[in-house]
């Protein structure tokens, strides 16, 4: 008889260790996910399929204002780069030629030249758009630059995906971004105007594929051989003619 | 560990898988933008795969119904006229049975054919082998006691 109420009085004890357990995981259950929901920018405005983007376009007018400028604005020299991240000729220029054309001519040594980059976002890739909101909203942070090579480094783990955005809000987290900020740039699509401005006036300046690269409005043959060499002839010969008419 | 201890901690276990199967699912109806996972954490290619869903209906989704079943019959045996009842040792163990055997198709989907983990996945399978570990000897005691008894009517 003892035994048994001791026994009763144990399985009340352990019920009510059990309901509080019980309690204290359904309150941080509810909790995550309520925090969840703040901070993933809640339900992404859907962007528009590529057809879509292409008629959205189709309506705008072309502005050399939304590009993306890297370098002085005062450098002699301008090279404009026409990119859609999903393509994979783009991702291997951005990560090499690129990459060694910013360093050499546009953040360091003296500065020569200007680099701008243009969105292009052609009608094959899905995953285009989102690339583009993902590094300009990084932008808003001063990481546009870090954001678009990463997106580059990585384009084989995003480009085919259904939900892209979880690699890009990654790539934020590393870059460090305010998480808040970034998904609120993301959800509300921020960009979208400027990403179709900016493939409008790629195709008035007569951009037909990615990578498209000009130098001083001179386009460049990116197949006539090593695309370093053949841009920085170009850069030197322009830095001559420069010289030339200085003088 | 007590019958009944073991039904409280699969309760508890099941209730967080719960909370955990729902975040998913609320991802993939797209109530969140984006899955806390972190650069290279292989969500993305994970959840936007088409191993995301089985038989027409997210993943998530049906790691929701399981853990919620496994949560009420755990819930209605810490009942105490319920403990020792077999029919909830058996309803655990195939329902435990079930989903670890779905969990190895699933991780071995990530690993073999996806070539990414998803850690979120990593922790549902985590929990899903907890509950079994804790079934499984329950289970065994349940089958042994009923090979005796049937050894003693002969």
């Amino acid at each position: 008889m003892n035994q048994q109420t001791k026994s009763k009085s144990s399985e009340r004890g352990g019920n009510k260790v059990f309901l509080l357990l019980g309690v204290l995981v359904v309150l941080a259950g509810g909790a995550w996910l309520y925090m969840a929901g703040q901070g993933s920018g809640g339900p992404a405005q859907p962007l528009p399929t590529p057809d879509e983007f292409e008629a959205l376009s189709a309506q705008l007018t072309g502005d050399a204002s939304v590009g993306i400028l890297l370098g002085s604005e005062s450098a002699p020299i301008t090279i404009e780069e026409f990119i859609d991240y999903s393509c994979p000729a783009c991702a291997s220029f951005a990560g090499f030629t690129g990459r060694l054309i910013r360093q050499n001519y546009v953040e360091s040594g003296e500065g020569v030249a200007k680099w701008i980059t243009y969105d292009f976002v052609l009608g094959a890739f899905p995953n285009s758009v989102p690339a583009a909101m993902a590094a300009r909203c990084a932008g808003d942070q001063g990481q546009y630059w870090p954001m678009h090579d990463m997106i580059f480094s990585r384009q084989t783990r995003w480009y085919t995906s259904n939900r892209p955005e979880n690699e890009f809000s990654g790539i934020a987290e590393d870059l460090g971004l305010n998480m808040g900020a970034y998904h609120a740039c993301t959800a509300e699509s921020r960009y979208l105007q400027e990403i179709a401005v900016s493939r409008k006036y790629g195709e008035e300046r007569g951009v037909g594929s990615t990578p498209t690269v000009f130098v001083d409005g001179q386009v460049v043959d990116l197949s006539r051989g090593d695309p370093y060499q053949v841009i920085e002839s170009l850069i030197q010969n322009r830095l001559n003619a420069l010289s030339t008419d200085n003088q | 560990m007590s019958r009944l201890n073991r039904h409280r901690a699969v309760a508890l276990l099941a209730l967080a898988g719960l909370f955990l199967s729902v975040y998913l699912f609320l991802y993939a109806k797209g109530f969140y933008g984006f899955l806390a996972c972190g650069a290279g954490g292989g969500c993305d290619l994970v959840q936007g795969s088409r191993w995301a869903e089985f038989l027409g209906f997210p993943v998530a989704g049906w790691g929701m119904g399981w853990y919620l079943a496994v949560f009420v019959v755990s819930l209605i045996s810490v009942q105490v006229r319920a403990a020792n009842v077999d029919w909830v040792t058996k309803a655990l163990f195939c329902l435990s049975v079930g989903g670890v055997g779905f969990t190895i198709y699933l991780t071995a989907l990530e690993i073999f054919v996806i070539g990414a983990i998803c850690r979120w996945c990593v922790g549902s399978a985590l929990l899903t082998v907890a509950i079994f570990s804790l079934v499984v000897p329950e289970a065994w005691s349940v089958q042994k006691r009923r090979i005796r008894t049937l050894r003693d009517a002969d």
